[in-house]
């Protein structure tokens, strides 16, 4: 009995260890196209000209700037997002020449396990300002409901000025937790040469069912090239903004799971359909999708804005070929509108600057300069709406066939429905990428989200919507 | 031996200004550094995670007292059974089949007429040093669907191509092949030391008394390794039980989390989902059932040495 001991004092210690302790991600390791991540949007800065400027929203008090306001800030974001905030240093300290502002581009999966490990130990190590998604504001301010700052007196005044669907998600049991900052209205991108070869007219597509006869068609008349390239397995984007352009999504406004809902059956067996159809090739994750618009191999993808800055950054060759249309509705006029990713700034309560904080925050994500400074340079959309007032979104983009297609996203951001993404988010998400999974190695749609809801259900205790 | 008179000289002395240290105290202050570091990274993290999987935290997010809540939501969480099953599948069919071939090429890495033992010592050792995430981007561009190596060699032999992501087995087998890799060479450098230590006069003997070669092996080698082999077989057991890097990186759960391992699913509820108390109770469950095993494995090793 004697030696017994090691093996059991040995086996605790490197399973404690090991996994409560030495769980620290990998920031390369998975990259989710429903990230803020847009690249640099390059071309499109050049562009200029007067026209008529798309729906802009006046209201938003004038940022004047302050000399008296000083301090060190640090912010954390990641990849473009932190370039994006670096830009507006300069602009930011114009104004405010007092306050030191230091953004260093932390990995996106470091910055949460960074921020998880920091909200949980009272909010130590944390930084002013924050980048966090949209879709998982609601993960920490559940967890930690007093982890960000309250910043209701000073932002509600905007309200009226964001993105509606984007400020409910920055709100928490009735008060603002956090800034909205880009949204992800989404578009087609689609390779015009190719549908050119096949006699396709993208702009006459009006339905789901219009889009799978034109896919076929673009298929036959371009050998090798499939329709789109989505990660079977890993990524549900297409489910979601498919949910979100019903006005449904994970779960409903009061938090019952949404997963058994006709609204999901309809969007998963367009999914289904479209891969009978032959019109989908698998791929692994971001990359998996990068390369195989880099590559030609997929003549169409669905996603938020943000694609268009990879488009440039990794495929400058491909300039011109690249063309823009709404999704399609499910009916002949329905909604044809969703989102896709998008974050949110938010102050971690334990800043001691919190008024350098927080003008930094407005500057950036609440005035034209700060938004489109990072829309030109970027490729970052913003969610406040009266950066519309700007020449630059109505300008024929010559990377994108020559049309303007800003205008089109900008439209679409007043009818973009409101996503309810709960606490839950993280086990929702791998739910969705369960069921799409099941469905597109053979299960039948509505039995594969059954299956799902009953899963979510068992991990997270809601109830079923239905 | 000469007295080197510089030296009885400062050892008189006190040096950089410390007091001497007595006998019974030097030690201590020694290991002290050891110690801290231990008491404050292994056993608070022990004790506190503990602490935790007893709590919950509450709407206001405060951390309160829950009794048994969390584990008797781990044994009612089907993700849970599902990530320990998949675990256990792994440890059933993985460690035999990885144990048997490192002893193989122990075996075979340790005959006398082999040359280049260094060579392929060193090449079946390097995959245990690689950088895991390295590792995981070649194995994820080998076995594409559509334009991996893997499958483009099987197709050009006339077989059908695998959807390695795709298809809930394959990925399994895919993250079998993967640990596998990574593994063998590592449990065959053991054993190899184990066998060194066998002396060379006992195969002598039984050469001389007419063994063959493979009762060599049965009836000597094996026996004489039995202690080396417990050990690697605990240690796998441990290892495969914790499994997270293969899982993460790989093949990121898998379909349908077909490769979710028990230690991938206490990540994301940690970290992922912030719920640091479960993620402890998960953490205690899989420590409970590390323990039995082991105990199972020890016992069944001592009473077959004695």
């Amino acid at each position: 009995m004697h030696n017994m001991r090691k093996p059991g004092l040995f086996a605790l210690l490197t399973l404690v260890v090991s996994l409560v302790l030495g769980a620290c991600g990998d920031p390369t390791a998975t990259t989710s196209p429903a990230t803020t991540a847009a690249s640099a949007a390059t071309t499109a800065a050049a562009a200029a000209g007067a026209a008529t400027t798309a729906a802009a929203a006046s209201g938003g008090a004038a940022v004047t700037g302050n000399a008296n306001l000083k301090g060190d800030i640090t912010v954390w974001g990641w990849n473009v997002a932190a370039k994006s905030l670096q830009a507006n240093i300069e602009g930011f300290n114009k104004l405010y020449p007092n306050v030191k502002v230091t953004v260093p581009d932390i990995g996106r999966l470091d910055v949460y396990d960074k921020l998880t490990t920091g909200l949980a130990a009272g909010g130590s190590g944390l930084p002013d300002v924050v980048q966090v998604e949209s879709e998982r504001m609601d993960v920490y301010t559940s967890k930690f409901p007093e982890g960000f700052a309250d910043l209701t007196d000073r932002a509600s005044k905007y309200e009226s000025s964001f993105d509606p669907s984007k400020w409910a998600q920055s709100k928490s049991k009735g008060k603002i937790r956090s800034i909205p900052w880009d949204s992800g209205p989404t578009g087609i991108f689609y390779r015009a040469d190719m549908f050119e070869k096949a006699a396709v007219d993208a702009s006459k597509i009006e339905t789901w069912d219009d889009w799978i006869e034109a896919g076929k068609k673009v298929q036959a008349a371009n050998p090798g090239v499939k329709f789109a390239a989505i990660d079977f397995t890993k990524d549900d984007a297409l489910f979601r903004m498919l949910l979100n352009q019903q006005g449904a999504y994970y779960f409903t406004q009061d938090g019952k799971i949404n997963f058994n809902s006709p609204e999901a059956v309809k969007a998963m067996t367009i999914i289904k359909k479209m891969n009978d159809a032959g019109l989908l090739t698998n791929v692994q994750g971001w990359d998996g999708v990068v390369g195989a618009m880099k590559n030609g191999q997929a003549a169409t993808q669905l996603f938020g804005v943000w694609w268009s800055g990879t488009i440039q950054d990794s495929s400058p060759e491909s300039k011109g070929k690249w063309d823009v249309i709404q999704m399609p509705a499910l009916d002949k006029g329905g909604n044809r509108s969703a989102n896709l990713g998008g974050s949110t700034l938010a102050i971690p309560k334990t800043t001691k600057n919190l008024d350098a904080a927080w003008a930094f925050v407005e500057y950036c994500l609440a005035t034209k300069e700060g938004q489109n400074t990072m829309l030109k340079k970027f490729g970052i959309w913003p969610s406040y709406i009266p950066a519309y007032d700007d020449p630059f979104y109505s300008a024929p983009q010559a990377f994108f066939n020559n049309k303007p297609i800003w205008q089109l996203f900008a439209k679409e951001i007043p009818q973009i429905k409101p996503a309810y993404y709960t606490k839950d988010y993280d086990q929702a998400l791998n739910a969705g990428n369960n069921a799409q999974a099941d469905v597109l190695n053979g299960m039948d749609p509505a039995k594969a989200l059954e299956k799902a809801a009953n899963d979510l259900k068992n991990q997270t205790g809601r109830e079923l919507a239905k | 031996m000469q007295r080197n008179p510089a030296m009885e000289q400062a050892s008189g002395e006190r040096r950089f200004g410390l007091p001497r240290l007595s006998r019974k105290v030097a030690p201590y202050v020694f290991i002290s550094p050891a110690v801290i570091l231990f008491l404050l990274f292994m056993v608070y993290p022990i004790i506190y995670s503990f602490i935790l999987s007893f709590q919950k935290q509450n709407e206001e997010g405060d951390l309160v007292w829950s009794g048994l809540a969390n584990y008797q939501r781990l044994l009612g969480d089907s993700k849970f059974f599902q990530a320990l099953g998949n675990t256990v599948l792994i440890l059933i069919v993985q460690v035999p089949i990885q144990l048997t071939l490192a002893m193989l090429l122990a075996v075979w890495l340790n005959s006398k007429f082999l040359r280049f033992r260094g060579f392929f010592r060193a090449v079946y050792f390097l995959p245990a040093i690689t950088a895991l995430a390295a590792v995981s981007v070649i194995f994820r561009i080998l076995f594409q669907e559509n334009q991996g190596f893997v499958n483009y060699i099987l197709s050009s032999i006339g077989l059908a191509k695998i959807n390695w992501f795709r298809d809930p087995f394959w990925n399994q087998v895919l993250l079998l092949m993967a640990i596998t890799w990574r593994w063998t060479g590592y449990n065959m450098v053991i054993y190899l030391s184990g066998l060194q230590s066998i002396p060379g006069d006992l195969y002598e003997a039984a050469a001389v008394d007419g063994a063959t070669r493979s009762q060599q092996f049965f009836r000597l080698t094996l026996p004489l390794m039995r202690p080396v082999i417990l050990f690697t077989t605990i240690f796998s057991t441990i290892g495969t039980l914790q499994i997270f890097d293969e899982s993460y990186l790989l093949t990121q759960g898998g379909p349908n989390d077909a490769t979710l391992t028990v230690g991938f699913y206490l990540y994301r509820t940690a970290f992922r989902q912030a719920n640091f108390p479960y993620a402890s109770t998960i953490a205690y469950g899989l420590l409970i059932l590390i323990v039995i095993l082991s105990i199972i494995q020890f016992r069944l090793g001592e009473k077959e040495t004695q």
